[in-house]
């Protein structure tokens, strides 16, 4: 429908704003304008018939805000809205040609992991909307400022209905979004969602979005959509400062750019429309000539091209590591969350992320550490399983645009995969192997290389977005196979043109001097094209040879960013130790917050001692000796927390060893952690966490704003002796005594501690706590008396 | 706007540090910190001036209630209400909660140079709104949640300055703001000098059991 608009005419007309026109009509502050589809139909169609006559294409009806969260005290059903605000529109645009677009603004709730809102509470929320906007001609979806809550959108749309969708969002002169997003994750992630046409609306005034339409308009083949602010209201008078003929102007320059929508948000009139409208039709604008968009994948603010190599981090994956199964097995995301850290500061441009084994929830498992992932770095994943539906599961609730790996030359796996990068506009690697295993023989993998970029092409996925793996065979067991793999991949590289991908280091396996062998392969490989090598970026050598690489080849102009890298020493976060680490003792590291120096000391400790002996005999004194400073008022909660955070580092150690001798790490007993429902604060939660695991207690995390119901059944399922809860602030201090209230009725041999700013012992007793804990100090104890 | 340095002092007193000063490593490992917060956060305001009706001692600006005896003695001899709301940004509440799962220890001070930072950028929105409106007199900033003011009036503050669009700024059911690092408030506009208004602690709803006050100082003494 669009594609045959934009083909009839050379540009579509949007109308302009609707908020600001009823203000202008009367409507008094403070109104919810949706309701006047349904209490002042007339006012709403007078403005939608102004547009409508001015010569707009689609007209947006009047339903921004019409979702059950905005909507929730007004007395009105959100499909009651919605079809009264659509009916108002196609009746005003009777007798004129204007289509009517369903339209959808934000939630007004942030998404997780800032707010509180799941994505798949999010995309319900949309569902309805669609669902309520049937007889809508077009979708849109409009002023939104996440990436992710866009998304959940966008997917809404496209699985319940066949309507063309127009996405636009909100960008600061910046050219991001309040959240972060840039214009080319933005372009790319919605493109690859199957959006009709993406844009800009709101915002600031038309002039200040001109650099962010050029972005955008660099990174998408979709029409592109500009439908800016008349300007920013003046704080005294209200009155919004942009001139109709300015107006047209500014919209006339990006027209030159190669946007062919155009309309008006906040401020906007009839007037600044008709002089767009104008404007625009005499400058005879012709179809804009089809780009080359570059390789890329990206998160919702992080954009990685892929027009030099690029490393992708294999850590997160529990082949062959025991500490890591062992924390898939007890559900211990920090210590995946630990991984993602290190590779992202050792320099990953994109993380793999497997998390299958055998007797876990790999589906489960697999959200639950994208959505972790994601919180904790920008770096883009590259989703990693052999279950089709682990993949869709991790892409639904990836924030960007995701690899998938991987895809092979069978057909059931042709068939099954790439149907589901298309769908999330996910880029895929492609493995050289099929239903006769993997061809010893380059011309052959080439072949296979062949078929998966044609079934690619057949569902559509542009050949930039298509990874050639041609697979890395062990040189020990056939010693000609590096040079097959390095042929093939020359080939693909330069007969296909496609971006390649190789993991690098089972190249030595069974050799001795590993990272020699893998070092030289991997220098090799660049040379012979290699985009993406798959490799341990901590491993200092393997990175150190891709940089040089890129130095060597003008890939990194200027070497800036080798020099960046390599050029000075690392800043280091806490000053230089008096002395070294071979005479240093635990003690005084973890008194000075020394983590690495925590970690050094602890790792030679481990070579003759005990492990248990270190944690009894050398780290709870160290944390008991801060505690009574702490009590005393002689050193401060950052510096309590800052020996406690090095007592961590040395306890990972001790995990690590004690998982490669299959000893299980002794706990003292289990205990529940929450801030409470409706509140949002969690570090006050978070130190506490950290105190009790460092006294060896186990603790469930269930995070911030948890329902009473939530914290109940984690305690009953795990058997906790004690509950601990966290509020902050007075308004949810009722959650807080729900939660206990719910508690002692479910579960009453259970304890529970409290604790947060606005807490007293006094409310504490109130609410039926069992103990109150002014910090995170006194919480140990209580747990120390409760479970020993 | 942008965030030049932060008030180390009122970001210790955040940090739990009663007038003490912490040793050299703890004020380079701040030093760093703060260097990553500046750089981190995209400072937002907006604010815009609404007429006071009062009917039947009932008070309201631009549709917003007022409800409560402490913002109707805050406003008292007010023709005119200033709406105003501050962020650091989203970006910034991402900086804090990925430094404190990495180490808590950053989270910690993090977030408190970013409670001292919201106060600054208030701080300079408010000169900057005085510069705009000159020959008027401005009272303090107050605040939902100020003494009898009601919380809820978040809601329909937050919608009269259109805060989501214009800043990014949203208000949950608890009426928390998220990004958590932001800021809503009004001062009263007069053509006359105010007298002097009842502040700080007064209003405060921790009077009775503040750590400051315990020990004989108060929060806004330095």
């Amino acid at each position: 429908m669009l594609k045959k608009l934009l083909n009839e005419k050379n540009y579509i007309r949007l109308d302009g704003g609707m908020g600001t026109m009823l203000q202008k009509n009367g409507m008094p502050a403070g109104a919810v304008p949706e309701l006047y589809n349904i209490t002042e139909p007339e006012r709403i169609m007078a403005v939608h018939r102004e547009y409508a006559r001015a010569g707009a294409d689609i007209i947006y009806a009047n339903t921004f805000g019409a979702n059950r969260i905005k909507m929730k005290n007004t007395g009105y059903n959100v499909s009651e809205l919605i079809e009264a605000g659509i009916a108002n529109a196609k009746k005003a645009a009777e007798g004129t040609s204007a289509l009517v677009a369903l339209d959808i603004g934000p939630i007004g709730q942030l998404l997780e992991p800032l707010g509180t809102l799941s994505f798949e509470e999010a995309y319900d929320i949309f569902r309805e909307e669609i669902i309520a906007g049937k007889h809508a001609d077009v979708i849109v979806i409009e002023t939104m400022t996440d990436l992710y809550e866009t998304k959940a959108a966008l997917l809404a749309a496209k699985e319940n209905s066949q309507k063309p969708v127009l996405v636009t969002m909100t960008f600061e002169e910046r050219g991001r979004t309040f959240t972060g997003c840039s214009a080319s994750a933005m372009a790319m992630t919605l493109e690859g969602l199957g959006a009709d046409a993406i844009g800009i609306n709101c915002s600031l005034g038309p002039r200040e979005l001109y650099p962010v339409a050029e972005e955008i308009c660099r990174w998408t083949n979709l029409p592109v959509i500009v439908k800016p602010n008349a300007g920013l209201p003046d704080p005294v008078t209200g009155e919004f400062s942009v001139e109709p003929e300015d107006f047209a102007d500014a919209l006339a320059a990006m027209a030159e750019l190669g946007v062919r929508i155009f309309g008006g948000c906040c401020g906007t009139t009839p007037d600044h429309l008709k002089a767009a409208y104008r404007r625009l039709d005499s400058m005879n604008l012709q179809s804009v000539p089809k780009k080359n968009i570059p390789a890329a994948v990206c998160s919702a603010n992080t954009t990685v091209t892929i027009t030099e190599p690029r490393m992708i981090g294999e850590r997160i994956n529990p082949t062959g590591k025991k500490r890591f199964q062992q924390a898939l097995k007890e559900n211990d995301i920090s210590y995946i969350l630990s991984q993602a850290a290190e590779q992202t500061d050792a320099g990953a441009d994109i993380l793999d992320v497997n998390v299958g084994m055998p007797g876990i929830d790999e589906k489960e498992m697999m959200v639950r550490t994208v959505k972790a992932i994601q919180s904790v770095t920008d770096v883009p994943l590259q989703l990693d399983s052999t279950k089709p539906e682990v993949l869709e599961a991790a892409l639904r609730v990836y924030n960007g645009k995701a690899v998938v790996n991987s895809v092979n030359g069978e057909i059931a796996s042709l068939e099954t995969i790439l149907p589901l990068c298309k769908k999330y506009g996910a880029a895929v690697v492609g493995l050289t192997l099929d239903e006769n295993g993997i061809p010893q023989k380059a011309d052959d993998r080439f072949a296979i290389a062949e078929k998966i970029l044609a079934k690619a092409r057949e569902y559509g996925i542009p050949d930039r977005d298509v990874y050639i793996d041609c697979l890395t065979m062990t040189v020990s067991a056939e010693q000609t196979g590096a040079a097959e793999t390095l042929n093939a991949l020359r080939r693909v590289k330069t007969e296909l043109g496609l971006k390649t991908v190789l993991g690098v280091s089972n190249i030595s396996f069974g050799l001795p001097n590993r990272e020699a062998v893998n070092r030289t392969f991997l220098t090799m490989a660049l040379q012979n094209g290699l985009d993406l090598p798959i490799l341990n970026p901590n491993i200092t050598t393997m990175a150190e040879a891709v940089r040089a690489f890129k130095v060597l080849t003008c890939a990194d102009e200027n070497s800036v960013s080798f020099i960046k890298w390599y050029g000075s020493v690392q800043p280091v976060k806490t000053p230089a130790p008096v002395s070294s680490s071979n005479n240093m003792d635990l003690g005084y590291a973890l008194e000075h917050g020394l983590s690495e120096e925590c970690a050094k000391i602890t790792a030679s400790l481990l070579e003759n001692h005990d492990p248990m002996e270190i944690v009894n005999d050398m780290l709870i004194p160290a944390l008991d000796k801060a505690g009574v400073l702490f009590e005393q008022g002689k050193i401060f909660l950052p510096q309590l927390i800052l020996t406690a955070g090095s007592a961590q580092a040395a306890f990972a150690v001790i995990k690590d060893k004690m998982a490669q001798s299959q000893d299980a790490p002794q706990s003292k007993g289990k205990i529940v952690l929450a801030t409470v429902k409706g509140d949002v604060h969690d570090i006050g939660k978070n130190i506490v966490k950290v105190l009790l695991e460092n006294y060896g207690y186990t603790v469930i995390d269930l995070g911030k704003d948890v329902p009473p119901e939530t914290v109940v059944n984690a305690a009953i399922e795990h058997k906790v002796p004690l509950v601990g809860l966290s509020a902050l602030m007075t308004t949810t201090l009722d959650a807080m005594k729900e939660t206990i209230a719910l508690l002692n009725k479910k579960y009453p041999e259970c304890k529970t501690v409290v604790g947060g700013a606005v807490l007293t012992p006094e409310y504490a007793q109130q609410i039926n706590a069992d103990f109150y804990a002014k910090d995170a100090k006194q919480s140990v104890d209580v747990a120390k008396k409760i479970i020993g | 706007m942008k965030l030049n340095s932060i008030d180390r002092a009122e970001a210790l007193r955040y940090m739990g540090y009663m007038g003490i000063t912490p040793d050299s490593s703890m004020q380079s490992r701040i030093d760093l910190l703060e260097q990553e917060l500046i750089k981190t956060a995209v400072p937002r305001f907006v604010w815009c001036v609404e007429e006071i009706t009062r009917d039947d001692g009932v008070l309201s600006a631009g549709g917003v209630p007022l409800a409560g005896k402490a913002i109707a003695e805050h406003l008292d001899g007010c023709s005119h209400a200033v709406f105003m709301a501050a962020t650091l940004s989203a970006q910034t509440d991402i900086l804090i909660s990925r430094a404190g799962k990495r180490d808590i220890a950053d989270g910690l001070i993090l977030d408190a140079l970013g409670s001292a930072g919201i106060e600054q950028i208030c701080n300079r929105v408010e000169e900057l709104i005085k510069e705009e409106l000159t020959d008027k007199f401005l009272t303090w900033r107050f605040s939902p949640g100020y003494g009898d003011f009601p919380l809820d009036t978040q809601t329909s503050l937050g919608s009269r300055l259109n805060i989501s669009r214009r800043a990014g700024i949203t208000i949950t059911d608890t009426y928390l703001m998220i990004p958590s690092k932001s800021v809503t408030a009004v001062m009263g506009i007069s053509d006359k000098p105010l007298p002097k208004r009842q502040s700080g602690c007064l209003y405060c709803s921790m009077k009775d059991k503040c750590n400051f006050r315990r020990n004989g100082v108060r929060c806004t003494d330095a």
